[in-house]
């Protein structure tokens, strides 16, 4: 998402290494197919007009078995409420709130605008980007 | 400049929240003319996942 969002800058420097960030991108995309997208259910399920919305891996979140403290005896605890505060901070993070597709493609289209269209942004950014890339990259953007 | 992956989680929120900043960081602490390609290249070039690159 770091990476992602110095695409924002519209910094020459930056653009100029748009195929290293894509790469970044395709891997990471790549990794949560391979994870079956990553479904989980959430903590706090949030509920839209349409009914509760659904979360997958593009939006982070640990498993719940890892919030599970454990003693050095072997047994478990119930957090307390220093650890639900942290994990409802944790979970209002933009990491664990944002989905990541989106928020690449979002930062693409910007940068295209920036530059002055998907046609300049195609002639000034993407002359050094591997064709095989890009295509890849425009089928996980379907 | 040391780039180490702690001190990149902080960079990391940094560009999240500001990356105009960042890259006015970057150039301030280092004058080399490509230190943003390299510093980019380098952060890239990092073994990531969704769990990995995450700030935790």
């Amino acid at each position: 998402m770091g990476l992602t969002a110095l695409l924002r800058t519209n910094d020459q420097e930056v653009l100029n290494n748009l195929g290293a960030i894509m790469n970044v991108w395709f891997n990471v995309l790549s990794e949560v197919k391979d994870n079956e997208g990553g479904e989980y259910t959430p903590l706090a399920p949030k509920f839209t007009p349409g009914g509760v919305l659904t979360t997958s891996a593009l939006i982070y979140w640990r498993n719940e078995e890892e919030e599970e403290d454990s003693s050095d005896f072997g047994g478990t605890y119930a957090p307390s409420a220093n650890d639900r505060r942290k994990r409802l901070f944790l979970q209002n993070d933009p990491v664990h709130t944002t989905n990541l597709l989106n928020f690449m493609k979002e930062h693409l289209a910007l940068a295209q605008a920036n530059i002055g269209g998907v046609d300049n942004f195609r002639e000034v950014c993407l002359r050094n980007v591997d064709e095989a890339l890009v295509d890849q990259m425009n089928t996980m953007f379907l | 400049m040391i780039v180490t992956s702690q001190n990149m989680n902080i960079l990391a929120r940094l560009a999240l929240e500001n990356p105009d900043l960042l890259l006015h960081f970057l150039r301030s602490v280092d004058n080399s003319p490509d230190i943003v390609s390299r510093f980019v290249d380098k952060w890239a070039g990092q073994k990531v996942s969704p769990r990995q690159s995450s700030f935790h």
